[in-house]
């Protein structure tokens, strides 16, 4: 086993690069794009696959339980989506090592807001909720972490907020952080899908959108998600705002919104938009070559 | 010039009055006896009928409630068409049907009478004072530069191309506020019903990439004033522009979901809310559909420099 939580020769977790290690729970695209994000800034990812899945030699180092990911880095961050396989995946950690005290975990996976605060972790395990999001910049928006803002005070989560995204947004009150985000999610959603139709009625009744979109960004129907139609988004965020991406935010949207039985009318609507909208722009902008973890899982 | 202004409404009056205040002779008809008696107080003379006024003017701009007020203004017992005389264009900035644009334009063509379809695709009451709504026109293009001076004393022009395209735009335009406006009163119940405050809900999203007009226009309004910015349509009316926009899409076979869903959605906004009450009041549905109480503002809200860029 790692020594615990190595330190650099003046004891400081976060060295003038970055920290030196950084645990990651957590599969997918998603995860992989942390974790990239993560090792590209200078700090050794130590990653923790749920799903048993391989973990790139080049991008991260294997690591076999959440308590020995604890145990070797100096803040985790977790990309948890179920909330039953995530209070599954910590009550075999909180039998593995019962005080946990200075351990620092993330959660910026997709649970529902607050969801991280209420499983039953380790004793001495410090817990922050964050979530990941677009933020406008200019005449383009730019990748943003909205985050508890008791997090950042936090010395390694705010090095790891600043290495996620290019803003980090604090938000006060526990769980709305991630509220916040599940609020954009379901906005861009509807927003595309609306936009989406608008071009496509425009179309058909000849006007086509390169014409249509600078007239109505004049209106009052005007939009942030209007640009994504014209294909004005940077490389980066096109991956974020492709259909199936907007998707998952909608998903992740309609997710919150059960636990507080609230109805998503027009989102409903959006997810079968962004659906079809998927299935006849493949492949989607913003499309990458599977990885060779990508391609591990597919075999 | 003589110009005749037909609809003397919280849009019409006030293009009239910035008519008048360029330098034009300009009379006005509306069916409202006390509309009507409002724009000859700022200086605009009363026509009896929209037949009268046809006949006394060069250019006659509309701007009616819906397709059968416009149907007969034009082509009613006293309406433009059954004057002997007729201005030589007459242009339309309702919000009223692509298929009647292009009946209108059809019937006057026969007279050499020249009808284009406008519209004023935002800014509302207050845009329209102040003469800087942004305007779309379309139709015969010549006919368009020659009278482009008189429009850009109603707004911003852009002249949109063939015949109903200006209509296009325009129900496409209301098709989105409609929409987007719906989808917002979801999303921020929503967050209030995850335990988020309003202001900053409505603050975090007029920054990010949910942004949209109508979250600051009228969202923003609400939360930073308790109220809805004067002069909105009802939902009843927005519930029959998105009509219109069904239409349009069914005539033309184009697969959209939207139109028909919105229009059902501001109906039913209608019926628990009130018909004309102003349709970003649908949040209100939203909150009773989910029991939540809005935390209601008690001062006025400073939004951030970085909310109010990036549009």
């Amino acid at each position: 086993m790692r020594p615990r939580r190595s330190r650099n020769s003046s004891g400081d977790a976060v060295t003038p690069s970055g920290l030196a290690h950084v645990g990651l729970v957590g599969s997918g695209s998603m995860a992989h794009a942390v974790m990239l994000r993560l090792a590209r800034s200078g700090a050794q990812v130590h990653a923790l696959d749920p799903a048993q899945r391989a973990v790139d030699g080049d991008d991260g180092e294997p690591c076999a339980s959440l308590a020995a990911l604890r145990d070797c880095t100096e803040v985790v961050v977790a990309l948890l989506e179920d909330p039953v396989r995530a209070q599954a995946l910590f009550a075999s950690d909180a039998r593995g090592a019962a005080d946990a005290t200075g351990s620092v975990v993330l959660d910026i996976g997709l649970m529902p807001p607050g969801l991280a605060y209420q499983l039953q972790w380790p004793r001495g395990v410090r817990v922050y909720e964050g979530a990941l999001g677009h933020q406008l910049d200019g005449a383009g928006i730019v990748p943003a972490l909205y985050i508890d803002a008791d997090a950042l005070a936090e010395p390694a989560i705010a090095w790891v907020a600043r290495t996620l995204a290019d803003r980090v947004v604090p938000i006060a009150g526990r769980g709305r952080a991630k509220a916040i985000a599940a609020v954009e999610g379901l906005l861009m959603g509807v927003n595309a899908a609306i936009v989406r139709e608008a071009a496509t009625l425009g179309a058909a009744a000849g006007i086509p959108f390169a014409t249509l979109m600078p007239l109505i960004l004049k209106g009052s129907g005007a939009t942030a998600m209007m640009p994504l139609e014209a294909e004005s988004w940077t490389a980066e965020t096109a991956h974020s705002c492709d259909p199936e991406s907007l998707r998952e935010g909608v998903v992740r949207a309609f997710d919150a919104a059960r636990r507080v039985s609230h109805p998503l009318l027009f989102g409903t609507i959006a997810m079968g938009v962004l659906a079809h909208r998927a299935a006849e722009s493949q492949p989607a902008r913003g499309w990458r070559e599977p990885t060779p973890r990508h391609r591990a899982s597919a075999a | 010039m003589r110009i005749g202004v037909i609809g003397l409404g919280s849009m019409g009056a006030p293009m009239a009055r910035n008519l008048v205040a360029a330098g034009h002779e300009v009379r006005g008809f509306d069916i409202a006896p006390e509309k009507l008696a409002a724009a000859t107080a700022c200086g605009i003379a009363a026509a009896e009928s929209a037949a009268g006024l046809a006949a006394r003017c060069e250019l006659l701009i509309l701007m009616v409630w819906d397709d059968d007020a416009l149907r007969d203004a034009l082509f009613g017992p006293a309406g433009i068409c059954s004057s002997r005389q007729l201005p030589q264009c007459v242009v339309d900035f309702s919000t009223t049907s692509v298929a009647l644009a292009h009946e209108a334009a059809g019937v006057l063509r026969q007279r050499d009478c020249v009808f284009l379809d406008g519209a004023v695709i935002g800014g509302g009451a207050a845009a329209a004072q102040a003469a800087t709504s942004p305007i779309v026109v379309a139709g015969d293009r010549a006919t368009y530069d020659r009278y482009l001076p008189t429009f850009a004393r109603l707004g911003r022009c852009d002249y949109v191309g063939a015949q109903g395209h200006a209509k296009v735009v325009k129900l496409i335009n209301n098709l989105l506020v409609g929409v987007v406006t719906a989808a917002n009163a979801e999303a921020l119940s929503l967050g209030l019903a995850l335990g988020v405050e309003l202001p900053q809900l409505v603050d975090r999203m007029r920054a990010s990439a949910g942004a949209s007009r109508v979250l600051d226009s009228y969202m923003g309004r609400y939360v930073a004033e308790g109220r809805y910015p004067e002069g909105l349509i009802g939902h009843r009316l927005m519930a029959k522009d998105l009509r219109l926009a069904a239409e349009l899409a069914e005539s033309m076979d184009c697969a959209v979901t939207y139109p028909r869903f919105g229009e059902q959605m501001y109906a039913t906004f209608g019926r628990v809310l009130g018909d004309d009450r102003p349709f970003p009041s649908a949040f209100e549905y939203f909150r009773r559909m989910s029991s939540v109480e809005a935390t209601a503002p008690r001062v006025p809200l400073e939004f951030s420099d970085q909310g109010r860029s990036g549009r």
